[in-house]
């Protein structure tokens, strides 16, 4: 009798310990490496990991998450020391500077790695041509929409209203990568425009919240120097359009205003025009990459893309000030991004 | 004119005629629906596509709290101009907007300015908008029209059409009815000639035929008709009558030829006597009797002739009813059997004092081929008929006329 009741204690025991197994959450490590913390960065990584944690409820994923606070040195060091811990099973750079020292490093190879927040994975060499995959185990998506239709957008507004006339606009810009290499794009599509004409204004990018300052007081001084010339200016991605108040220290002392931004925030600092992926964009879509690539597709698989959402905004005060009227079409799509 | 051709005489003008309401009844309705559709999509582009064009704009321009400042207003304004030209050019029809209050043209795809008299246009509500539509006479041509005020920016929104489409369409349309018609009518009319021909016709002509072949044989007739309609029992009648024709005839043939035989044999029966009696009056006449006994004998004798004479005739009658009648032909000199008959009946002709005299032309030697016998029983008879009344002067006959 004894053995009877210690057989089925053993097997009750067997079922409970079985059935813990099977409902206990599999643990994923993620290693999210960010370049600097500026907005658009913080709050594309936060939303990745919101989305990830709803869209993989069956997982306990653990992310560890550093800052290269804007420098691609600093990125490296932090993958060194990271290559002495047990291999993650997903790193995630977000910007440019931290993709350029993720796809670069040689510890982790075999490491899936997704990239977000990054303009032009092209220029920086990840792969060869948007819509090909990468041999260096990473994918992502450019966030930033094509320059033609930028270019087409704002000649749509300036040609409503003065089909004539020519805009004379400064490339406002640091020599960031990102940001440098949307203006190069620019520049070489300026022919196709008859009434745009794209001048750069550049200053070097400098790391740092100090180098943000310095970026923007160069950048101020260049504009000064050219007010007479411009009619307004272009807004560049990268750090420097992430500076507080650049708009407005911009207009104070040169009476300028941007009449395109790359970002929401520009915008509602008073850019006539801005075309942008939102950071929850941002972050959902490259969540849903990462569940991918954690349910075993490999990242050599995944294509590199553009994002297919993109928000528009529009400043009517500036439109007003500028008595530039922004066409029906845009204004409709900008939707809950009217500005004042 | 054949009972077909008639029916097609009555039926074609008949169909015609209903065929031509018809269409016209057709024309009118197709004529009320395309006019009715051309002013609902007129209407549609009115209310669905300007107004809303407008609308939208403003919509906008509130919700963006830029409705009040002119220069969006004139920009989405000019955007309504654009988009107007962009759908002239899509739709062929034209746009004018004017300024009620201002009473001038703002805004027109037309090289002239054009206001359509509204007066005798429809009023009606669509999308919510009142609309008025109807068509007008511009620069002496016809235009379909709707117009809608737009209150808030003061418009009055006209679209414009001209009518020449509708117009063409609507031609087509009554030539296509007409054209449907006499098709329908040729077609029609083949099929009732047809079926007319079939069902009607050819039964008639088939009675016919054998309500023919029973006048001229007498005979049951057999009609091919199996239709179960009045003219199928009608051949069946047919048939029943031929059939009690065919037993009536035979009846009575019979019946002709009883009598027939009943004369022949009763003519047969009388003669013998009557010959006894002409011979036993010759006899008596060879004897010594005074002269009103030989009186008296010679009439007995000539009344029995003349019985024996009528015996003949209803015999010779007989036989040829009854068919018992033969001819009897062969080849004989007419000359000499004339101057024989001659001889003979001149002797009676004497006793009416009659001279008769037989003259010929070349008539020597000519060879009749007949019946010897009853040409001249047919002679004797016209040459008795001449003589047995009395006769004075002169009378000439050719009984055979000029036969050369």
């Amino acid at each position: 009798m004894t053995k009877v009741w210690f057989s089925l204690l053993l097997a009750l025991s067997s079922l409970m310990w079985g059935a813990s197994a099977a409902f206990a959450k599999e643990t994923l490590d993620l290693i999210v490496l960010e370049t600097l913390p500026v907005p658009i960065v913080a709050d594309s990584r936060a939303e990745f990991e919101k989305e990830l944690a709803r869209i993989m409820p069956d997982h306990e994923i653990n992310v560890t998450s550093y800052n290269a606070e804007g420098s691609e040195v600093r990125a490296k060091e932090i993958l060194t020391e990271l290559a002495q811990n047990p291999a993650p099973d997903l790193i995630v750079s977000v910007a440019t500077l931290a993709t350029r020292a993720l796809n670069a490093s040689e510890e982790f190879v075999d490491v899936p790695k997704l990239f977000m927040a990054v303009s032009a994975p092209v220029e920086e060499g990840i792969v060869s041509a948007i819509g090909a995959v990468s041999e260096r185990n990473m994918t992502g998506e450019s966030h930033v929409l094509d320059a033609k239709v930028k270019l087409d957008m704002l000649e749509g507004v300036l040609r409503a209203s003065k089909p004539s006339s020519l805009f004379t606009i400064g490339l406002v810009h640091s020599t960031y990568p990102s940001s440098s290499n949307l203006v190069n794009q620019l520049l070489a599509l300026n022919d196709d425009y008859e009434n745009i004409n794209l001048v750069a204004v550049s200053t070097p990018y400098i790391e740092g919240d100090d180098g943000l300052v310095e970026m923007t007081d160069s950048i101020i001084n260049s504009l000064q120097q050219k007010t007479n010339e411009l009619d307004g200016y272009w807004l560049s991605s990268g750090p420097l359009a992430e500076s507080n108040g650049l708009v407005t220290k911009v207009k104070e002392a040169t009476g300028l205003l941007p009449l395109f931004a790359e970002s929401i925030s520009s915008v509602k600092e008073g850019a006539l025009l801005g075309v942008v992926s939102e950071p929850a964009s941002i972050g959902k879509s490259a969540a849903r990459k990462a569940k991918l690539i954690l349910e075993k597709k490999s990242a050599r698989d995944i294509p590199v893309d553009k994002m297919d959402t993109y928000t528009v905004a529009v400043n009517v005060s500036t439109a007003i000030k500028l008595q530039l009227p922004i066409p029906s079409n845009y204004l409709k799509l900008s939707k809950k991004h009217v500005y004042q | 004119m054949r009972i077909k051709s008639k029916l097609l005489v009555i039926y074609i003008p008949i169909l015609l005629i209903g065929m031509a309401l018809t269409g016209y009844w057709a024309y009118l309705t197709a004529y009320d629906s395309v006019r009715e559709r051309e002013y609902q999509l007129l209407t549609q582009t009115l209310t669905l596509n300007v107004l809303e064009i407008i609308d939208e704009r403003r919509e906008l321009l509130i919700e963006s709290g830029l409705e009040n400042v002119p220069v969006f207003r004139e920009a989405y304004q000019k955007e309504v101009f654009e988009e107007l030209k962009s759908l002239q050019q899509a739709t062929d029809r034209h746009f004018a907007i004017s300024d009620k209050s201002a009473d001038t043209v703002v805004f027109s795809t037309m090289e002239h300015t054009v206001v359509p008299n509204v007066e005798d246009a429809t009023i009606a509500t669509i999308a919510s908008r009142k609309v008025a539509f109807g068509e007008s006479n511009i620069n002496d041509a016809d235009v379909l029209f709707a117009c809608a005020e737009f209150a808030p920016w003061n418009w009055k929104v006209t679209v414009l059409q001209p009518a020449d489409a509708l117009q063409s369409f609507l031609s087509t349309i009554a030539w296509l009815t007409s054209l449907v018609t006499l098709f329908a009518v040729v077609i029609v009319s083949l099929l009732m000639g047809r079926v007319t021909q079939v069902f009607v016709v050819s039964p008639i002509e088939k009675i016919k035929s054998a309500a023919s072949r029973i006048a001229v044989d007498h005979k049951k007739v057999s009609i091919d008709l199996q239709q179960n309609d009045e003219l199928g029992s009608l051949a069946r009648d047919v048939e029943a009558m031929s059939g009690e024709i065919e037993q009536y005839v035979a009846q009575a043939q019979q019946a002709n030829r009883a009598k027939t035989d009943f004369l022949a044999v009763m003519s047969h029966e009388i003669r013998t006597p009557l010959n006894g009696i002409q011979g036993l009056a010759t006899l008596l006449l060879d004897t010594q009797l005074s002269d009103k006994q030989h009186q008296y004998a010679s009439d007995l004798k000539s009344s029995a002739s003349i019985l024996a004479t009528v015996i003949n005739d209803v015999l010779d009658l007989s036989k040829i009813e009854s068919g018992m009648s033969e001819v009897d032909v062969t080849e004989f000199d007419l000359d000499a059997m004339l101057n024989d008959l001659i001889t003979l009946l001149g002797t009676n002709a004497s006793a009416n004092s009659t001279r008769l005299v037989y003259k010929s032309k070349n008539m020597e030697s000519v060879a009749v081929t007949s019946d010897i016998t009853k040409l001249r029983q047919i002679i004797i008879n016209l040459v008795s008929n001449q003589t047995q009344t009395a006769f004075t002067g002169y009378r000439e006959r050719e009984p055979f006329g000029n036969c050369g």
